[in-house]
């Protein structure tokens, strides 16, 4: 096998046989050599060009797509704002024009008192009297292995507002939004659909009712044992007070009924 | 010697703010991420299902509110379609409020083994989530304001009604909707039965005339007066 020797005295002396300022001025050559940056230049303008005109097959990132859904989300919610005020705008407008057409005789009183009635029972018109505003919302104290226990669940409003109903309470209404007929109060994720709107803790139940039959239910210690208990371990808020006036809101959601 | 130590700066800045711009997108990165979660975009998801949803709804109300709107000039010429519009109108509130017999197709559930008040509060939440138009328990309607509470008895009080298990669920409502939403895999039955280790089960059945009688119970108000 072939060695080659590297004469390493020669090599050293080759090397201290070159000046500093040699060097230095071979370095300063090359750094300010016009080659190199049209070189370079080039070199960048290529990577630039197909980096621009490499058309993807498919979005280049999940960011793209969310951040897409999230333009279209905040549309929507600019749609549906300006429709839920035309709509609110022209219901105003029928019933001012029904009650015109009551005072000037062309349908009887009785007839737009019955309407009314069967709007409050629906829950198309805003009420208020005595009852109890219940607040719930998750607790300050999470324990790791029990971290459900201290979140505000949809089951939880379920069953505070199956028991308001069972107190007697005749209007029932969850951060605003009016309980009626097939009102669902579902968890999507990390959040709770009540109606077609989502809401995150606290919440507050307002119901009107005879206040101390609602409040004796809801402080039953047989009632909502569970959230109690939770609340009691302080891994939930729960407050329950009477109230002399409590004021429900109208439904706000859509219901054909024309 | 100094255009070298020049060399060193321009070269450490440099070095600092590629060092600058990596952390930056490595934190970009990272938040990216966490946006991009499969929960993050379930969520999603379904507020853009509702919202187009609600939408839909709106532009419907929206264009029969204004048809209505326009015809008033016309109808107080008319009495009669005036009277038959609002008469119209209280009708369908009866109807909605549980004040009159309401019949059609629908479905209808027969829930067995003694279910507990959380599990039948569940029940009912999920077929409210259907959207039906009337659902009641053994015959007896149930409204917005009806309640259900299994007793230590076993019995559920549903309103004032007390029933034994099993009970069955009439809903009124697009049959294969209704089916297809409830009794599918993961859906509120699935659920409930799995939780229940299968102490509780469900049948569903496709029903052609489901007829609900009107409400039976108390549906004023003493307490809720009309307000602005």
């Amino acid at each position: 096998m072939l060695r080659r020797k590297i004469d390493i005295k020669s090599l050293k002396n080759r090397v201290k046989s070159l000046k500093k300022e040699d060097l230095e001025k071979s370095l300063r050559k090359t750094l300010y050599s016009p080659y190199l940056y049209l070189t370079l230049g080039i070199v960048f303008g290529l990577v630039f060009t197909i980096q621009f005109k490499t058309e993807s097959v498919r979005p280049l990132s999940p960011v793209l797509f969310y951040g897409q859904l999230q333009d279209t989300k905040s549309d929507f919610a600019t749609k549906k704002d300006n429709l839920s005020n035309q709509v609110k705008d022209l219901q105003t407008q029928i019933k001012d024009k029904e009650k015109s057409l009551a005072d000037k005789n062309i349908v009887s009183t009785s007839m737009l008192n019955d309407l009314s009635s069967q709007e409050m029972l629906f829950g198309s018109t805003s009420v208020s009297g005595e009852g109890v505003v219940i607040t719930i919302s998750d607790g300050a104290n999470q324990v790791k292995d029990e971290l459900s226990k201290s979140l505000t669940h949809a089951a939880d409003l379920r069953d505070i507002v199956n028991l308001l109903w069972y107190a007697g309470a005749e209007a029932v209404l969850i951060n605003g939004e009016r309980v009626i007929y097939n009102t669902s109060i579902d968890c999507i994720v990390s959040t709770i659909l009540i109606n077609s709107n989502v809401y995150v803790p606290p919440f507050t139940i307002e119901a009107i009712g005879n206040r101390n039959d609602l409040s004796s239910v809801i402080n039953s210690s047989r009632k909502l044992v569970d959230i109690k208990k939770r609340a009691d371990k302080k891994q939930i808020n729960f407050d329950m007070k009477e109230s002399g006036n409590v004021k429900v809101n109208k439904y706000d959601g859509v219901f054909s009924n024309q | 010697m100094l255009k070298s130590n020049k060399t060193i700066y321009i070269l450490t800045i440099v070095a600092i703010l590629l060092g600058i711009l990596f952390l930056k997108q490595s934190s970009v990165t990272v938040k990216n991420k966490e946006l991009t979660t499969n929960d993050n975009l379930i969520k999603l998801s379904y507020d853009l299902i509702g919202s187009a949803n609600s939408i839909f709804d709106l532009q419907n109300e929206l264009n029969s509110l204004r048809t209505k709107n326009d015809s008033f000039s016309f109808d107080i010429k008319d009495k009669t379609k005036m009277k038959d519009d609002i008469e119209k109108k209280t009708q369908n509130y009866r109807l909605t409020n549980g004040l009159d017999t309401i019949s059609g197709r629908g479905v209808e559930i027969k829930a067995e083994g003694v279910m507990v008040t959380e599990e039948i509060v569940d029940l009912m939440n999920g077929i409210r989530n259907t959207k039906p138009e009337a659902i009641g328990i053994n015959s007896k309607r149930a409204v917005y304001k009806s309640y259900f509470i299994v007793g230590n008895d076993g019995k559920i009080e549903f309103d004032n009604n007390k029933f034994d298990f099993p009970i069955y669920i009439q809903i009124i409502g697009d049959p294969d909707v209704l089916r297809k939403s409830l009794d599918r895999s993961g859906g509120i039955l699935d659920v409930l039965k799995k939780n229940s280790f299968d102490k509780i089960n469900f049948s569903i059945e496709n029903k052609d005339n489901i007829v609900l009688p009107a409400y039976d119970g108390k549906m004023d108000f003493r307490y809720a007066k009309i307000t602005n």
